[in-house]
């Protein structure tokens, strides 16, 4: 194929449109093509030692969402997801029946996109849950993401979680912030 | 005409791989825009926050510069006093500027060293840095560990400069 010096011209000029669109594309596009914003959290204790994570807690207990009781969207970069919880259990604490958990994360209408935290999904209504959660002044026990929602899946694993953190609580290391 | 057809193809070709290679040179997930980061925004914890822009600035490849009247924020400190929330500090992507919170009902009680931790941590996230988990990394000694203040340190580790590098 022979290739003459105006389409050799015409070729560059192609591939410099084509670089711009490139860039173009990566600067436009960077932040705002997904609908899912992440946002990654820094634990304020080492939430991989069950011994910290229920000494850092107000409450540990089993517990099957009701229903969805709302999310709030308060001008914060992440919004908050409200439940309706039965309390199953208590392992930690001696919550009343029906509580409602907070769970950082949801649909934000500020971003137009649901904003995650640390990848830890949503509260599944229907769902049974074993909770880590501490007390928040706004009326709700707010969830460790991703290490305070684990779902139950069968008895099985409801036995397993239950003796793990009933061991956890006997062994709990209270949360303190002077320490490493 | 068939001449011409081939031509015509490889010039969409030409244009495709240059589009194709602009948009795949910065990654995702990241506050970087253009090679540098400039922030603005607010925080209680100033000497922490210059601590981590200093620290990785040292790395050399990202410039991470406050934000002027002539360049766009691209990263918003700001302080966050949530006391039920199990985080101490927070990076959330923005279309606009992404945002570092700092949670002051965990830093009041911090030592500089730890709220140093903290803000470095951060920043390594604006940086476009994961964290880590004892199960994809052997050791808790890396400021990117997912809770900064169990590593005993607060300077960008080997580790830490390692995914730097490869990232940058």
């Amino acid at each position: 194929m022979k290739i003459n010096k105006k389409r050799f011209l015409v070729a560059g000029l192609i591939m410099i449109l084509g670089f711009t669109a490139g860039y173009a594309g990566k600067r436009l596009t960077r932040k705002d093509s997904s609908q899912v914003v992440n946002t990654t959290a820094s634990y304020a204790f080492d939430v991989s030692d069950p011994r910290k994570l229920v000494g850092w807690a107000d409450n540990v207990f089993f517990g099957y969402v009701d229903s969805s009781a709302g999310t709030l969207n308060v001008g914060q970069p992440v919004p908050w997801s409200l439940y309706k919880v039965t309390v199953q259990e208590n392992i930690k604490g001696n919550l009343p029946e029906t509580v409602t958990v907070g769970q950082e994360g949801g649909f934000s209408v500020d971003k137009n996109a649901m904003v995650l935290l640390n990848d830890d999904a949503l509260l599944v209504p229907g769902k049974e849950y074993l909770f880590v959660t501490k007390a928040d002044a706004r009326g709700w026990h707010t969830l460790v993401p991703a290490f305070g929602d684990l779902p139950v899946a069968n008895s099985r694993e409801r036995r397993a979680l239950s003796e793990k953190f009933n061991n956890a609580h006997t062994k709990q290391i209270p949360y303190d912030p002077k320490a490493f | 005409m068939k001449d011409r057809v081939m031509n015509t193809s490889v010039l969409m070709l030409l244009f495709f791989a240059a589009a194709a290679f602009g948009s795949h040179f910065n990654p995702a997930g990241s506050s970087v825009d253009s090679g540098e980061i400039r922030w603005g925004g607010s925080t209680t914890y100033t000497d922490a926050r210059q601590w981590a822009t200093d620290k990785w600035n040292a790395l050399g490849a990202i410039s991470i510069q406050p934000d002027t009247a002539f360049t766009i924020e691209d990263l918003t400190w700001q302080d966050a006093d949530v006391c039920s929330a199990s985080w101490d500090g927070r990076w959330t992507q923005y279309i606009g500027a992404d945002t570092v919170e700092l949670n002051k009902c965990y830093l009041k009680n911090y030592t500089d060293f730890k709220r140093r931790a903290v803000a470095t941590h951060e920043l390594g996230h604006g940086l476009g840095l994961g964290d880590h988990t004892l199960s994809d990394y052997s050791s808790s000694s890396i400021v990117m560990y997912n809770c900064s203040t169990c590593s005993g340190v607060n300077t960008p580790q080997t580790h830490d400069q390692s995914d730097y590098n490869s990232l940058w």
